[in-house]
């Protein structure tokens, strides 16, 4: 009897337990409490696209930085001023008779190097003034630089 | 309805899942790259021009035509010929340089006599495919370089004379660098 009775409650036992899982399962199906997590859940996507946005734009802002830094020749330029304007004050004041010729193999080098990275470079000297003993007093320089990116050109008058 | 989403404290399970599974996600990447930043090929250009700018500093601190200092550019390239290398000047090049960066240097010069550019290859290194490259002219004067040096103008018929001493050298000198 008592088996009997166990067996009945083993089947009673089961009967609820598929009861239970079919109300669950329904339960799942007609539950409207879910929505203000749907809408969190469209709330933290639209965010995450705003952020992901943001985010772009800073990429895209350092992308530019980086490639007007890397395009610029700003380095070239102040180097080829310094570096002419030092030359030729040596030139003028230690060897004036020969400061023409000098200047002038100083153009052609500078162009020939300049010009294999694309660039074109020229240093023109002009209005040579020169004292009763043949000294150099002033003379104008014209520095050009020019590259796809930037167009630079300075003309001064250097007095020694 | 409006009562019921407002007070409906539900919610927070899966919004503490959320947080759990971003900051999971941060821990991975972190660990798989050893940093939040990923490398793409849009911050390798600015990782490149951090690189040329370190190469524009490194070049221009060694750039001192005033110093008597053996390792400046024009007093290193100044001796340089078939059996000197300019060791103060890599030297000098190696402490100013990190140590993830490595480099090959090159001088570029125009060659009077057969009107063209050539390169002399002051280091010979194997490099990456993602290099930099960056440039620092400078002048000597023809009679500061050592007789044999290969950037020596000594052609008759030239300027002034054979072995002008006052003949100006441009030497462009140029640094290949590669992070390591």
């Amino acid at each position: 009897m008592a088996g009997l009775n166990g067996r009945e409650d083993t089947k009673a036992k089961n009967f609820r337990v598929n009861k239970r899982d079919n109300q669950t399962k329904s339960y799942i199906v007609s539950n409207e409490n879910g929505q203000i997590i749907v809408i969190l859940a469209v709330i933290i996507s639209i965010l995450l696209s705003g952020l992901s946005l943001l985010y772009s734009q800073n990429m895209l802002a350092g992308n530019e930085a980086a490639y007007t830094q890397l395009t610029f020749p700003k380095n070239e330029i102040q180097n080829l001023r310094t570096m002419t304007l030092d030359e030729l004050r040596y030139q003028a004041v230690y060897n004036p008779n020969s400061f023409q010729e000098y200047s002038e193999s100083y153009n052609v080098q500078v162009g020939a190097l300049y010009a294999s990275h694309g660039s074109y470079a020229s240093v023109d000297v002009f209005n040579v003034t020169r004292a009763a003993d043949d000294s150099i007093t002033s003379f104008n320089v014209k520095i050009v630089f020019s590259n796809p990116v930037v167009d630079y050109e300075s003309n001064e008058k250097i007095v020694i | 309805m409006l009562n019921s989403l407002l007070r409906c404290g539900r919610g927070q399970a899966f919004t503490l899942e959320g947080i759990v599974s971003a900051v999971m996600m941060l821990m991975v990447a972190y660990f798989l790259f050893h940093s939040t930043i990923i490398i793409s090929p849009i911050t390798g250009e600015s990782s490149d021009a951090q690189l040329k700018q370190l190469g524009q500093d490194a070049l221009l601190v060694l750039d001192n035509p005033d110093s008597d200092a053996d390792d400046t550019l024009q007093n290193s390239l100044a001796k340089i010929n078939s059996t000197t290398y300019p060791n103060e000047l890599i030297a000098s090049l190696e402490k100013v340089l990190p140590d993830n960066v490595d480099y090959n240097l090159q001088v570029i010069y125009y060659n009077e006599s057969e009107k063209e550019i050539r390169t002399y290859s002051v280091t010979n290194k194997t490099y990456t495919s993602d290099t930099v490259s960056c440039s620092r002219y400078v002048v000597i004067r023809n009679g500061d370089l050592v007789d044999d040096s290969p950037f020596k103008y000594n052609q008759s018929g030239g300027i002034e004379s054979v072995n002008d001493p006052e003949y100006p050298i441009v030497l462009e000198v140029n640094l290949l660098l590669w992070r390591v």
